[in-house]
């Protein structure tokens, strides 16, 4: 079977390429670096079975962060496969250094240069056969987005071309005599085994790629000292670090390219709409306001078609639970399969409905292009966290889910930054704990409370980012962010991306749903409760100022957070709450709630972004953090109430 | 000649030195934001980032880093 693997710049709608192809998973997304990891499709044509992989959007092979070096691993070990570059072709100079990267590899390459209508659009013509001579491959124009072309660069990959003769692809003189005696001092072995040039590898070398260095060190450790005195001839000669210096040629060999190939149309620059579309939206005033506009009308249209659906979807599994109460005498089975219709009901009736619509108005966000201006706007707030732009993303995310907000935090490029963004991203209320605070303080308390409470969440994520990113001072650079032009969003791909976001929550978190309630309703049964009360009473009663019997519920919390909220009604008995509790301990218990332990479900996927050392951090961090607001708000709500 | 961050909007600048860790260089290299290259200032404000046209595309830069890119006036 032929192996297709698409390599790409973020934005340059490889994703869509992709899905156009296949009809296959894909993530596409207009926000850099969307696809986090790389999804693969079967394609038959012409009777041909080809396996076609998209890998994460890379800017260059030298890789930066984690996304680059899976797509940079995934590449070199496929040795067999074709490599389909999409360029965007509206962006060519910047394309084509990426593009002379892959011919660097030798391996059998077709371009697709992609959004030609767009290139179009802005006046670039671009002499394709010229293109083509130059780099020694087919070159094909597509519009992935509206199917052009696609088909094309399957049959052109056919040929299977080795683009061996670009030999216009040599940098200056005196840097490929460096580069050359360099070469020699490559073992054959390892040349045969990477299945890459001599040249190439002395080319990575000089650049400082870790992963080639890591190879080569297994074959010959005279390397090392070879490439330091190529290195110093460059940097003596040149005046910066090798690495820069090959990436400046490499620059200016795309450039030079880019000049040959490209006439503008339109000798003045005309101001396009997307243009006049950012003097509002980047409007250092106005963009702020319209920010809000849009999120509060995201937010009442998530919340009405959830109420909806949620009020629909729980009566059904409520008479289901009665039938099965009052038809099936074996307790056991009757016991369990209660368990199983409310886990199953809560998933489908509660988070759902709003997690749904959640996430295909967020991928609307993001392939649209507005999800960058989100971060572009959002920077300066967040430098006064210590963080930058793109974490906002992950916050953005959390007031939906922990789970995905959690997960984009890959898309930040150092370590630090993705360990404190991911942490604290879990401290934004999700859709269940905006159960909690409606339907307790909202709804008991008033209205404004609950607002307050969003407000007093936001101020505690600040502060707690500030004391982290004080903590850990590692240096980080700051926003450096491509803006995407806008695009009317496909709804092919806005589905397929909110379908593979919505199974990642069925099977992470449906199964722990339903365990969960299946425990939940043995307990009960058995009257196990009290034992969890009393054990919880130093916490709930001495400290919190709570009814004892809460203990239960903020246990089950932990498995999902708005079960807190209906566990409360059934522990203490009342569908009125403000008969058992007063207004201060109805306020302790949601900011304890908000605040305490994530829910078992993101838990995994915290350890599995941030590893063992700050997942148990935040487990125990949050518990204690959440201890020590809820005093604050005994304090404070035995004085206003 | 003086940083990005002290520039007008609506100018053209020519990147002059990009005076920061190999770390911050490599992250602008790869968005086309090199030494010699020709950049339009398309949006600054007082708190946003700086926006700038590199060879067609749009980029964002944080205020922090564009006090380190030093360019100057064409």
């Amino acid at each position: 079977m032929r192996e297709l693997i698409l390599v790409g710049q973020p934005n340059s709608g490889k994703s869509t390429f992709f899905n156009a192809l296949s009809g296959y998973k894909a993530l596409t997304g207009n926000f850099p670096g969307a696809t986090v990891t790389y999804q693969e499709g079967e394609l038959n044509l012409f009777g041909r079975i080809y396996k076609i992989v998209d890998l994460p959007g890379t800017y260059s092979l030298i890789p930066q962060d984690k996304a680059e070096l899976e797509a940079k691993k995934f590449l070199v070990k496929h040795k067999d496969a074709t490599i389909i570059n999409i360029a965007d072709s509206s962006v060519m100079a910047r394309s084509l250094e990426l593009t002379i990267e892959l011919i660097e590899l030798q391996r059998p390459m077709v371009l697709a240069l992609n959004m030609i209508d767009v290139a179009r659009r802005k006046g670039i013509v671009i002499d394709i056969e010229k293109l083509s001579k130059l780099l020694d491959i087919p070159c094909i124009p597509t519009s992935a987005k509206r199917g052009n072309g696609v088909i094309d660069v399957i049959r052109a990959a056919n040929k299977n071309k080795i683009p061996e003769n670009s030999i216009t692809l040599k940098f200056q003189k005196d840097v490929e005599e460096i580069i050359h005696s360099l070469a020699k001092h490559i073992p054959e072995k390892a040349v045969k085994d990477l299945n890459i040039p001599k040249r190439t590898i002395a080319i990575r070398l000089l650049e400082e790629d870790l992963y080639y260095l890591k190879v080569l060190e297994k074959y010959n450790k005279e390397i090392d000292l070879q490439l330091k005195i190529a290195k110093e001839k460059l940097e003596k000669k040149h005046g910066k670090e090798a690495k820069f210096v090959i990436a400046a040629e490499r620059h200016n060999l795309a450039m030079e390219i880019f000049e040959q190939v490209t006439t503008f149309s339109k000798s003045e620059h005309v101001v396009s709409f997307g243009e006049k579309i950012d003097n509002f939206v980047l409007h250092p005033i106005l963009g702020y306001i319209i920010l809000i506009a849009v999120f509060y009308g995201l937010f009442t249209l998530i919340f009405n078609t959830g109420a909806h659906f949620e009020a629909l979807i729980l009566e059904r599994f409520d008479a289901l639970s009665k039938l099965i109460e009052s038809e099936i005498s074996n307790k056991m089975l009757s016991l369990t399969l209660i368990g199983l219709v409310q886990g199953v009901g809560g998933a489908l009736g509660i988070a759902l409905p709003y997690i749904v619509p959640f996430l295909i108005g967020l991928a609307i966000l993001e392939d649209t292009g507005y999800m960058a201006r989100i971060a572009f706007l959002a920077d300066s707030i967040m430098h006064k966290i210590g963080l930058h732009g793109k974490a906002v993303v992950s916050f953005v995310l959390g007031y939906g889910c922990s789970i995905p907000a959690v997960m984009a935090a890959r898309n930040l490029e150092n370590t630090r930054d993705r360990i404190i963004t991911a942490s604290l991203s879990v401290l934004i209320p999700c859709s269940a704990r905006t159960v909690v605070i409606f339907g307790l303080v909202g709804y008991y308390i008033g209205k404004w409370y609950a607002i307050g409470l969003y407000i007093i969440n936001v101020l505690v994520v600040g502060i707690i980012g500030r004391v982290l990113t004080k903590i850990d001072k590692t240096l980080a650079p700051g926003l450096v962010l491509e803006i995407p032009e806008y695009h009317m969003p496909v709804l092919k791909n806005v589905l397929i991306k909110t379908w593979i976001r919505i199974k990642d929550f069925i099977t992470v978190v449906l199964p722990l749903l339903i365990i969960g309630s299946i425990i939940m309703v043995y307990l009960e049964h058995y009257s196990l409760d009290t034992v969890i009360n009393s054990a919880l009473k130093p916490l709930t009663v001495f400290i919190l100022g709570l009814p004892e019997k809460v203990g239960t519920t903020l246990i089950f919390g932990i498995f999902k957070k708005e079960l807190s909220l209906m566990m409360l009604f059934q522990a203490l008995g009342t569908n009125n709450l403000s008969t058992v509790m007063t207004h201060s301990q109805m306020f302790v218990y949601a900011v304890f709630t908000l605040f305490y332990i994530p829910c078992i479900s993101t838990i995994p996927v915290l350890y599995r972004e941030t590893g063992k050392k700050a997942t148990m951090y935040v487990i125990f961090g949050t518990l204690i953090l959440a201890t020590i607001l809820g005093i604050a708000a005994r304090f404070v709500g035995a004085i206003i109430f | 000649m003086g940083v990005l961050l002290n520039q007008k909007e609506g100018q053209k600048v020519e990147i002059v030195e990009l005076k920061g860790c190999s770390n911050f260089i490599s992250k602008l290299y790869k968005l086309g934001i090199k030494e010699g290259v020709k950049v339009n200032i398309k949006r600054k404000s007082n708190i946003c980032p700086i926006l700038l046209e590199v060879n067609g595309s749009i980029v964002a830069i944080g205020r922090g880093m564009a006090a380190k890119i030093l360019v100057r006036g064409i």
